[in-house]
């Protein structure tokens, strides 16, 4: 049975709550919370928390709601498309006209005040989140990483990040890690991309943790290696 | 499954040739889940059911471009988040102004104590919710306040299963520590 520490035990706990862990890491965490009565309150804030959700489940399961069908097919165009009537055509020119004013004024604004900004990313649900600016150098660790693309996904059968330069004698290479092996999961969360990793690094390293990476190597062969973090001061 | 699947199906093809009746069937079939949906995000009666007939007519014009190897539940689903996301995004400005007016003391009236702790909870709970990231928050509802699995989720956002793994571990810990905080700063428990 593997001892893990704390950041370790913390880390596993979200997907422990409707036991969607690994098995192994599962027991892991349980023998961790017998022995630690810090990650054992955690672990009953988090029980708390996913409670609070389950109630708000319940209770909005439970909200009666109107037939709304009438209302949607009145709501519906004919059979053939329907041209806008005139008035709403004129409201729609007007209000895009006065958005581009709107816009227009506000990048000169903008432009002038901030300079250096540049214009604010859209929050979109689905989509992810730009890594242009992600860090892919980590050399605390002595390696550098590079996104997944999509032939070597499927070559992989797995998303990942991929080592693309290990440094001699670093931690990476004392580790095991070589150059062209895919990182699957750190401290069993899936890495996707650089900057997943970044999140877990940061975490980790102020506290001094271990890494636990989950690689893929080149011929396709799994292995788990372990980079220790050693306390600086 | 495959079933109510083809069953769908069968109505969605009726519909496109302009039986109203078929996708009115639709409508009835699924009303249910896609209220309940867009309240998760909305958390509005009214705000919900609007969200809910914009949705089915949204999917009525959008008929041709579903894809009968999908279910058609997720599909609407699907549009009704997409839907719900982009009121809320228009909503923001104008209730960060609106909030700054309002009494945001808890209320103390009288009341049995069960009734309103349980009320106060989920509305707390949906609070808190809808301070979450996008991202982070459509996960955590479509997966622990809609239970729905991972892979129709997976389905519904088109993302891959370690990527959503990854976004529910960030959304249960960043749920878990807004819930402890704001169990800290109201005093409960
Ligand atoms: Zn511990």
């Amino acid at each position: 049975m593997v001892n893990i520490n704390c950041p370790i035990a913390k880390n596993l706990m979200p997907l422990h709550l409707d036991g969607n862990l690994y098995p192994d890491d599962e027991a892991a965490l349980r023998m961790h919370l017998q022995s630690c009565p810090q990650c054992a309150e955690e672990i009953r804030l988090y029980q708390d928390a996913f409670d609070g959700l389950r109630g708000a489940k319940n209770e909005l399961q439970s909200i009666a709601w109107p037939d709304i069908s009438r209302r949607v097919i009145a709501g519906l165009p004919d059979s053939e498309p329907v041209e806008p009537a005139r008035p709403r055509a004129v409201f729609r020119l007007r209000f895009a006209f006065q958005t581009a004013a709107c816009l227009m004024i506000g990048a000169l604004i903008g432009f002038i005040a901030f300079p250096k900004l540049t214009a604010p990313v859209p929050e979109n649900a689905v989509d992810d989140v730009d890594i242009s600016n992600v860090r892919t150098n980590f050399p605390e660790l002595g390696m550098r990483i590079n996104p997944l693309n999509q032939p070597l996904k499927e070559h992989f059968q797995s998303p990942g990040v991929m080592v693309t330069n290990v440094d001699e004698n670093s931690p990476a290479a004392y580790a095991g890690i070589k150059q062209w092996d895919v990182i699957t999961e750190i401290n069993n969360c899936p890495i996707e991309k650089p900057d997943q990793l970044q999140a877990i690094f940061n975490d980790y390293h102020k506290a001094h943790k271990n890494l636990k990476f989950v690689i893929i190597h080149k011929d396709g062969k799994k292995d788990i290696y372990t980079i220790k973090l050693d306390k600086k001061d | 499954m495959t079933d109510i699947a083809t069953d769908d199906y069968a109505l969605v093809k009726r519909a496109m040739q302009g039986s109203k009746e078929s996708f009115e069937l639709l409508v009835k079939k699924h009303q249910n889940r896609i209220c309940q949906t867009a309240y998760s995000f909305l958390h509005d009666y009214d705000a919900s059911l609007d969200a809910a007939q914009e949705t089915f007519m949204k999917a009525y014009k959008a008929l041709d471009r579903f894809n009968p190897e999908f279910n058609f539940l997720t599909w609407l689903s699907r549009i009704c988040v997409n839907h719900c996301l982009d009121m809320l995004r228009r909503a923001r400005t104008a209730k960060t102004v609106c909030t700054e007016n309002m009494d945001l003391s808890p209320d103390t009236s009288a009341a049995p104590e069960n009734v309103i702790d349980k009320k106060e909870t989920s509305s707390r709970i949906m609070e808190i919710v809808q301070s979450m990231p996008a991202n982070y928050r459509t996960v955590l509802i479509l997966k622990d306040l809609q239970d729905l699995s991972f892979g129709e989720i997976s389905e519904m956002l088109d993302i891959n299963n370690s990527t959503l793994r990854w976004r529910l571990h960030m959304a249960r810990k960043l749920f878990k520590n807004l819930w402890t905080q704001k169990e800290v700063v109201y005093g409960k428990h």
